[in-house]
Parts: structure tokens; sequence; C-alpha cells
């Protein structure tokens, strides 16, 4: 297969990106790659070939299919799903719009059992999170680092093979303080170069009652409500005071509090899924 | 009385290390801090990133190749009659090797029988890219991709244990590194006093017994859940985060005169010694150091090179003097991915090698001798003209310590593919 490529290359690789087949790199012998014979004398269309090759594979279509059905519906995704996937894929001849489609559109990607059957990657959980509270930022070196901390250097995997998008891959112990950590120190304004205006909240406008807030106030963030054990937890234990509770609420005297709330709504499970 | 994990939170949220019905596990971290508990055997294991030179760390002066090969970096052979203002030379260990002279602080462990050195370890793998034989070295599958798992993590698979905290693994890292990667859970405590929630925007003083108001939120929330993967990972984190804030506490004296050097390394160490110490139940320990991919200008006795021998050897001999008695359970183990070129190249530096030299540092080491079936560096001897070759699998290495010293049973489970056979063990544990 490498020798396939000889010669594929690049004119000035320091200066520009051009493509640029050199005949007297090419290794001209006959070769024998996934069981076919390539003649001896061929040049560029060694490469051309044995990627048309590999493109036709049914090892690729299924494997392409997989990546794309872990990536929608669940870890280790139905079968049903990957094979109707990768019929897709081959009938369209690698259409990834359309296998993308019957994934979309499938029984199995908009079965209840899988709703947030994924675990947001670190770099999911950051981006949601900072939409969610319309942060403002430069995505500079704090939001890097957190990226590093739960286990995500941006382009760094080692392996070709990339981070594998799995829920084991994300979550220990450590990871989850860091995410923990994430979402508190954004949603306090504490991440340096990320603004984040909570009084803008229209939520935090309307309902002055600390259960009817927290529920509010997370349909906002989360974009459903949160689950009854995460509410219940946060009115209970988040150490809110009691003026939360009771008192109309006016944003600016109140933004520890509200940034409390969003916090623990952003590091809340339910959040940390899609 | 049963005890649910809900009970358990409710009863640690309120009085830490409370009495009462509290869960082994729990018992046993409060009891060991305060007395000093069951003492486990402990591996540290120290990976040293980016192919060390195993023939500069370990030099076999014995060898006149090794001068010639490296007309500029050689290690000058010992003294026997040093002259007056004659520079540092090799230390010697056995009258075949040496140590780098940066490596010093290690001669009296070597002399004390507590250090042993296994030479010519490698790997049965030729690659000579960093990312794969770490990979291999790490799952301990070499010429295997698909390994998820680390070997060490398979080994706390193998061999679980009915009172294990969650600190029975603990990488000292930013991240955690795939050795010790898999099912078996482990923790990533990059630094003791920063593994804790940060709370609200305007925290109360820091009390280092009362968990913060959120703390108490995150984990009500969590303990709740629906949702296992998350309460289960979150029910060990706030056990570690109230331990260590227990840990951290008191600011740590390491003892009997130890000084720890101020590199990373040596921080490294100084906070496996206090976990150890505080008996929260840890077996497994791993660090990294960096720095020993020396293509340019490695230096000799003086340079980059030596320089970071300088804090392992330092690093090392601090932990055995901090730990003192407590050595008597602990092995450390010294890797790298592979070694380096025999000959120097135009840089003034080496190459990807094969074959390495490890250090085992413990009470348990039958220290005091290089362990090698010495291959040799003479034309003819060197692995594809290149490299120290191998003869010893560091499967071999690994395999023995885990058997011999950690008492694992079901060694095949942790090396998969290989056939553990105590036979080719060099026999450095006791």
């Amino acid at each position: 297969m490498a020798r396939c490529l000889t010669g594929w290359t690049i004119r000035r690789p320091r200066y520009e990106a051009e493509f640029f087949f050199n005949p007297r790199m090419h290794d001209y012998h006959p070769k024998l790659v996934l069981g076919r014979k390539f003649p001896p004398g061929r040049g560029m269309e060694d490469g051309q070939e044995v990627l048309h090759l590999l493109a036709h594979h049914p090892s690729t279509a299924s494997f392409i299919s997989t990546a794309l059905c872990r990536r929608f519906v669940a870890d280790d995704p139905p079968q049903s799903v990957v094979e109707r996937a990768t019929s897709t894929f081959q009938s369209t001849g690698g259409d990834i719009r359309e296998v993308v489609a019957a994934i979309l559109t499938s029984r199995e990607f908009n079965s209840p059992a899988v709703y947030q059957a994924k675990v947001k990657s670190p770099l999911e959980y950051v981006a949601s999170s900072l939409r969610a509270v319309g942060a403002d930022t430069d995505a500079g070196l704090p939001i890097i680092m957190a990226l590093d901390r739960m286990g995500h250097p941006m382009f760094q995997y080692e392996a070709l093979s990339g981070y594998a998008d799995r829920a084991g891959t994300w979550i220990n112990s450590s990871t989850l303080v860091c995410r923990l950590n994430f979402a508190m120190l954004l949603a306090g304004g504490r991440l340096p170069g990320t603004a984040v205006r909570l009084q803008n909240l229209p939520a935090l406008n309307a309902n002055p009652s600390g259960r009817g807030l927290v529920d509010a106030v997370a349909e906002q963030l989360l974009g459903s409500p949160a689950s009854p054990s995460t509410v219940e937890a946060i009115v209970s234990k988040g150490g809110l005071g009691p003026e939360f509770e009771v008192a109309a609420y006016r944003p600016r005297g109140t933004r520890p509090e509200a940034a409390t709330v969003a916090g623990l709504l952003l590091a809340s499970p339910e959040f940390q899924r899609r | 009385m049963p005890v649910t994990r809900r009970f358990f939170l409710k009863s640690a949220g309120l009085t830490l290390f409370g009495a009462g019905c509290v869960p082994s596990f729990m018992r046993r971290t409060a009891f060991a801090l305060d007395v000093g508990g069951r003492r486990r055997k402990v591996l540290v294991a120290i990976f040293q990133r980016g192919a060390v030179d195993g023939l500069n760390m370990v030099i076999p002066f014995a060898e006149k190749d090794y001068f010639s090969m490296r007309p500029t970096i050689a290690i000058p052979e010992p003294q026997v009659h040093p002259a007056t203002g004659a520079g540092p030379a090799a230390i010697d260990l056995d009258g075949f090797f040496a140590l780098h002279p940066s490596l010093a602080r290690m001669k009296p462990l070597f002399d004390a029988r507590q250090l042993a050195i296994v030479h010519a370890v490698g790997s049965p793998d030729n690659t000579r890219s960093h990312f794969d034989a770490q990979d291999y070295m790490e799952t301990a599958t070499p010429g295997v991709k698909s390994t998820r798992d680390g070997w060490l993590n398979r080994y706390l698979a193998a061999k679980p244990e009915a009172d294990s905290t969650p600190f029975r693994a603990v990488a000292v890292a930013p991240r955690m590194p795939r050795m010790l990667a898999g099912q078996a859970s482990s923790l990533v405590v990059e630094e003791i006093k920063n593994f804790r929630l940060l709370g609200r925007p305007d925290p109360p003083p820091f009390v280092p017994s009362t968990p913060a108001a959120e703390e108490l939120a995150f984990e009500e929330m969590y303990a709740s859940s629906q949702d296992p993967l998350f309460s289960t990972a979150a029910a060990e984190t706030f056990v570690a985060i109230r331990t260590l804030r227990r840990v951290a506490a008191e600011t740590y004296q390491p003892a009997n005169g130890a000084e720890y050097p101020h590199g990373k390394l040596g921080q490294d160490l100084q906070q496996v010694a206090q976990l150890i110490k505080a008996g929260v139940g840890l077996e497994v320990a791993f660090s990294n150091v960096g720095g020993w991919d020396n293509h340019l200008n490695e230096g000799g006795v003086e340079g980059q090179m030596a320089n970071n021998l300088k804090e392992l050897g330092d690093a090392l001999a601090a932990f055995h003097t901090d730990l003192g008695d407590r050595m008597e359970d602990v092995v450390v183990l010294t890797m790298s991915e592979f070694g380096r070129t025999a000959r120097e190249n135009g840089n003034r530096g080496t190459d990807h090698g094969h074959a390495n030299a490890m250090f085992v540092l413990g009470g348990p080491v039958k220290g005091g001798k290089v362990y090698s079936e010495w291959p040799g560096l003479k034309p003819g001897e060197l692995n594809q003209d290149r490299d120290l070759a191998m003869t010893t699998d560091f499967r071999d290495v690994f395999a023995e310590i885990v058997v011999r010293h950690l008492g694992a049973q079901n060694s095949a489970a942790i090396f998969p593919g290989f056939t553990v056979n105590a036979e080719r063990f060099r026999g450095f544990i006791a």
C-alpha cells in the first residue's frame, strides 16, 4: 500500500500546500494489494487504484458507518442501525450525507432507549456550557487547560485512531472534578477571557420562588427540565440563603445565587449527556 | 445493618470519618490515617518518556567499543586512582557497569542492596516510534495496537481486593496514563491540595474539615441520580475529595532529613510518599518524567541528560530516605519505551534505539547487582547493527514484580498473548 503511494508529495513543502506527483520518487515495480495484482510500470494510477479499492471495500463502509452510529446513537449502537447505515453507504457510493440522514431518521436513533445515551466529550461539554450561558469567550488558555484536564488535549491523541468515542474514555474521578469545577468557574464568571452575563437570563426576572426558579433556569440553560433529583439537591443542599427562596428576584442583587444555581445545573449529571 | 451508598454519603456528609455505620474501606482509611492500618505492598512505576539513553545511564565501561562509538559523549570510565583535578567519571558498580556520575545519590542504595538494575531489557517489537513503543509498553502487548487497557489496570482487575479504596491506584500526572486506563478504577491526582471542588463565587474562608455547601449539593445530585455511570464515578470522587482534604490539611514534612529536588519528579514522588504514609490504601502509583529524547547535544558527564539524571537520582534517593522503614513493602520501577543508538550521531546526541536499562528500588529487591544477559556492543552483537540488543523482555520484569512482589496469581490475564514463566524471571525480587 505504501509503495503504491510513493511519489505522492507536496511540491514546495515549506511554502504552500500544492499536491504534486513526483515520478522520480515512485516505485514502479509490481505490487500486490488486498489480493489485487498491480502491474509494473504504472505511476500515479497505482495510488488512485488503491484508494478506489479501499473506498469500495465492504470493511470501509462498515467501519465508517459504525463510527457514525457510535457518534450519534450510542457507544455500542444496535446492529440494525449499523447495517442500515452500511447499506446506505454502499448503495450511494459513500455519500456521507445520505448515511447520516439514514441514521438520524432511523427508529433506533429516535428511540427513547438511546435518549441522552452518549456522554459528552470534553469539547462537547465545554462548548455546550459556553453556549448555554451565552458566554463571550476568546477560547484562550483557561479553556484549553480545562479541556486538557478533562482528558481531551485537542489534537494531541498519540495514536492514529483518535480519541475513542466512548463514555469510559472521558469519565473518571479526576475528570469529573474538572467538569464540576469548570461549571462553577464558568457560571461565576471566573474564567479569564470568558465573560458571562447571567443577569440577562430572562428566567431570572420571572419566578421568585426557589424551586420554580431552579426549574425555569434549568429549562433555559439545559434546554429541558432538570431531573427532580437534581432540582431537589440544589434546593435543599445548594446553600442558597433564605432570600433566594422568598424575595422577588432582582438580578443584580442576587447574582451570586444565580451563578451558583447555574453552575450546579451545568454540572448536573444530565448535562453531561447528549 | 446494610449500608446503602446513600446512607454512607449522608453520614460522610455530616461527620468526616464519623463513628457509627461506616463502610469497611472508609473505616480502614480513618483507622489507617490515625494509626497505620494494613500495610499494603506498593509498586511505584515511573515512566521516563522520550527514550532514555540507557548506555549513558548505566555505562558498560568494560566494553571498549563504548568509547569509540561515542567520541564526544561517552562517560569517562571509573578512576581507580583519580588524579587531582580530574573531572567526574562513571561510578563503578561491579567492575563491568558503572553509573552516570549525576546518579551519585543512587550509589549508596546500590551498596545497601536496595537498588538493582536490569540491563538490555526491551521489547520484541522493533518499532522506533515513541508513540507506538510507549503504547506497547503501557499495554504490555508489543506489536498490538488494539489493546485498550493498561497492564497495571489489568493487574488491579485480576486481583480485586475486598478492602480496596479509591486510592488503590493513583497516577500523579495531569491525565490518566494508558498504563492505568481500563475497567478498574484509578485516580489521577496531579497535586493533592488541588483535588477539590472550587465552590461558589464568594467562597467562605476555607475550613479544612468542612465541605463547601456546593459540595453537598453536587454529592446529593449525583448520589440520587438515576444515572449509574455517574452515580458510581461520583461516589468514589467524593470519598477521594474528602480524604485528600484531610491529607492536605497537614503540611507534609519529609522524614529522616530527606530533601526532594525541586523539579516535577521530586514533587510527584513526595506526593506518593505522602499518600503511602497517610495510609489511604495506595497500592500502585504512577508518575512520568520527560526530557529524555536527546537527539541533539545529549551531553556526557555534563549537559541536558546529566541534569535530568541528577533530578532522577536525587528524587529516588529522597523518596527512599523519606519512606524509611516503609520501603520494606515498596518497589519503585523505572522504564522507558526503548533505548538509544549505541553510536552517537552527528549532532552529539543519540537516536532511537532498542534495549535499555531499568532501575528497581526497594526493600523487597535483591539489590547491589546488575541483572543482565549482556549481549555486548561489538560489531555483530548489536541489534540491526545500531543498538543494544534485547535479552530480557520487559514483560518478564513486569511479571516478576506483579507475581513476586504484589502477589498476583492470574498473570495470564495481565499479560495477554504472553506466557509468564517464573524460570525467566531475573531474580531481582526476593
